[in-house]
């Protein structure tokens, strides 16, 4: 791979110039970049000063969110408000496999890395689409992930690419060839300890979340050195006798209690603070067995980058009865809050609140619903929510909303900071939840429950834009059914979303008017990203088992 | 459907639960199925909307392994209140997630002021595919519709006992439990 038709320039020509950009244009990072790009040399490499920058560096996608700030925002607005209808697909790249693709593609100097169903794994040409590579893992046959053999992809440092595989081992591979560098086992599978999780690269560490929560694991977060594959931390999710937190679990109920961390945090290099969230105290949906407020499950943690130790914790659903997951990318943002400046933790959480946070502290600021919620009549002053008792679970069954996936789920939110608005995807569905004791099984389903949508509703959903400080929706764009996918805003102006109905739609991010769309054939469940190759921009989605690329018609 | 590590044992009591769920034994009902299929084909109109055997109309269901597939009161209740539980459509393979299209009543107004009935094959945001009352395919963007109404309703007439006594009932419902998709 050559990259010398990149540089500087071409980079600059294409992000937006505001003064601060401008100002930075000759970091330390851009002007190595672009000499090293200048004497046509390969540049596959990912520092961690250079995910730093990406903000700046918007031709590459370098971190499952774009950034480590959570956005999922570009710089680049070559292809904007006015172009849009224009844009065209350029390639597709099919991994051949049953179910879906979740992956966020990483992007370096004209390589797009993926992962798929069943941890395969591929790098391809992003000009062209054709495979340099492909991966698939040797996979135990009996595995038990909750919702499809999927992964979210990548991470990267060096020449190293990072895998979280579904039979709970971390493996690095060789950016160039996919072979396997080293392959670490973190967790039993055979007790259905599984990861779907992209991992975050922090400084040399890889960090990763377990995923099992309807299966009765102990939830942990991980650090890996990227160089050896060994643990450097684990943070167990759920408290041990001894240790702080624990006394908020009846009896044994700990050592089945879940509070998995399957989504991929977000961190602040100024504290040195990851934020990761976890989900669901086990079993999801059935409490009898496990009184009290079951810490740290539904939660943001504040781990410290280099120590794994918990520097604070705020807890959105304490006890949690309806599998309200907290497994929501968490967003950075620095903004006014009440007449001071303030370093803001803005999540909007599957329980159907969107929360501000304090980050510095963990300190709740407010709370507001984003949608309908009936399971708590409001967040109180001190941030815990006020239970509307009629909404718990029992055996004859009761309606709640937002349903067991949530008012939003997994699927990555976005941040814009020239509309200084939040874009996240929503679903309307309100579920029958009926709950009843369950024994714990090694391996076994543990979710006291079964939920099914209410039999007179054919759920729906949205892609709100919302103000994330007041709770405001700015506009709604209705999809036919509940979304999957996320939402990519970018400096031209727009929002990039899928719908669960194969649709991939580019909107104003202003007003929410729908610009384009295109019909791909198969539901999205991942989140579109963009980068720049050859003076052109690339807008990448999943959906079904392809990757789809487009951009503007070459002139 | 994902696959699942039940225990044989596990397996067995999911099956004997919901064969529980079902309200009434597979035992024939005594009618007569000639005359019944006589009533589908003539009188009763029921063909005009449902195929069997590669014949009749396409608006409803394809009734070729309706016996095969349904109790003996669900098919009651399918006739005499047609409502009561509306039987799933097309069901997207590519999102497991989704929930399956039903025979509902769908109504559009385009921008130019017509109003069509029928049966949505398939929906999504930007479209509709729809089969109307005249069995006539309809595509249509939804940039070119004021509004899709869609209503919790089936589009077959209720079979009351005016229009359909007891006797003819039980011949009609012999017949469709008669339809195995092997003839």
């Amino acid at each position: 791979m050559r990259s010398q038709h990149r540089g500087q320039p071409r980079e600059m020509c294409y992000t937006r110039p505001t003064a601060w950009r401008a100002l930075l244009a000759c970091s330390s990072f851009l002007c190595l970049s672009a000499a090293a790009f200048g004497q046509g040399q390969p540049s596959t490499e990912v520092t961690y000063k250079s995910i730093l920058n990406a903000p700046l560096a918007a031709e590459n996608w370098l971190t499952y969110s774009g950034r480590y700030a959570g956005w999922r925002y570009s710089a680049l607005h070559q292809i904007n408000t006015a172009n849009v209808a224009r844009l065209r697909l350029e390639w597709a790249f099919q991994t051949a496999d049953q179910g879906q693709l979740e992956t966020t593609p990483l992007v370096v100097d004209g390589v797009l890395y993926g992962t798929g169903q069943n941890n395969r794994a591929f790098a391809v040409d992003a000009r062209t689409g054709r495979a340099i590579w492909r991966y698939q893992r040797s996979l135990p046959e009996k595995l038990q992930p909750c919702c499809g053999m999927v992964n979210r992809g990548f991470a990267m440092l060096g020449h190293s690419l990072f895998m979280a595989t579904l039979d709970a081992h971390v493996v690095a591979l060789d950016a160039k060839t996919g072979n396997v560098l080293w392959d670490t086992v973190a967790a039993d599978y055979r007790k259905a300890y599984t990861f779907t999780v992209a991992p975050l690269v922090v400084k040399n560490k890889v960090i990763v979340g377990i995923s099992g929560g309807e299966y009765g694991v102990r939830g942990f977060v991980d650090a890996y050195d990227a160089e050896s594959g060994r643990r450097v931390w684990r943070f167990n999710t759920v408290p041990s006798p001894g240790e702080p937190g624990h006394e908020t679990w009846t009896g044994d109920s700990w050592k089945t209690g879940g509070a998995p961390a399957w989504i991929t945090g977000s961190y602040d290099p100024e504290l040195n603070l990851i934020y990761w969230p976890t989900g669901n105290p086990s079993p999801s949906d059935y409490g009898g067995e496990r009184g009290g407020a079951n810490l740290y499950s539904n939660s943001m943690l504040a781990l410290d980058a280099d120590s794994g130790q918990l520097k604070w914790y705020f807890q959105f659903t304490p006890h949690d009865l309806h599998d309200y997951d907290a497994t929501q990318v968490p967003l950075l943002v620095d903004a006014e809050w009440q007449g001071q400046q303030k370093k803001l933790l803005i999540q909007a959480n599957r329980n159907g609140f969107v929360y501000v946070l304090d980050r510095t502290n963990g300190r709740f600021l407010g709370a507001k619903p984003f949608g309908h919620v009936t399971w708590a009549k409001g967040i109180g002053a001190d941030g815990r929510p006020i239970v509307d008792p009629a909404a718990q679970p029992d055996a004859k069954g009761v309606v709640v909303c937002p349903g067991a996936l949530g008012l939003t789920n997994w699927y990555s939110p976005s941040y814009n900071p020239d509309t200084k608005l939040l874009y996240v995807a929503t679903s309307d569905e309100c579920d029958v939840f009926s709950a009843m004791p369950q024994p714990y099984v090694a391996g076994h389903d543990f979710m006291g429950s079964v939920y099914a949508p209410k039999p007179d509703q054919r759920p729906s959903g949205s892609l709100e834009a919302l103000d994330p400080l007041s709770g405001q929706t700015k506009w709604r764009f209705r999809y036919f059914s509940s979304p999957n996918g996320g939402a990519l805003s970018t400096a031209g102006g727009l929002v990039f979303a899928g719908d669960s109905d194969g649709n991939f739609i580019a909107l104003d991010a202003r007003t929410g008017n729908d610009f384009w769309h295109i019909q791909l054939g198969a539901a999205v469940y991942s989140t579109a990203i963009t980068y720049l190759l050859d003076g052109r921009q690339y807008v990448v989605i999943p959906a079904g088992a392809g990757l789809f690329a487009f951009a503007m018609p070459r002139e | 459907m994902p696959a699942n590590s039940f225990e044989d044992s596990e397996i067995n009591a999911i099956i004997a639960y919901l064969r529980s769920l079902s309200p009434s034994s597979k035992a024939a009902i005594a009618g007569n199925r000639e005359k019944g299929q006589q009533i589908f084909f003539g009188k009763g109109t029921c063909s005009e909307c449902h195929m069997v055997n590669g014949k009749g109309g396409r608006l409803g269901p394809d009734l070729t392994r309706v016996g095969a597939a349904r109790s003996t009161s669900y098919l009651i209740d399918s006739i005499r209140q047609p409502s009561k539980d509306l039987s799933d459509g097309m069901v997207d393979p590519n999102n497991h997630y989704a929930n399956a299209l039903v025979y509902d009543t769908v109504t559009i107004v385009t921008r130019t002021g017509q109003q069509v009935t029928g049966i949505a094959r398939n929906e999504d945001t930007f479209s509709i595919q729809l089969l109307d009352t005249n069995q006539q395919l309809r595509l249509l963007l939804k940039r070119d519709l004021v509004s899709v109404k869609h209503e919790r309703r089936s589009l077959m007439p209720a079979y009351t006992s005016d229009v359909l006594g007891d006797t003819e009932l039980r011949d009609v419902v012999a017949y469709l439990e008669s339809l195995r998709g092997n003839q």
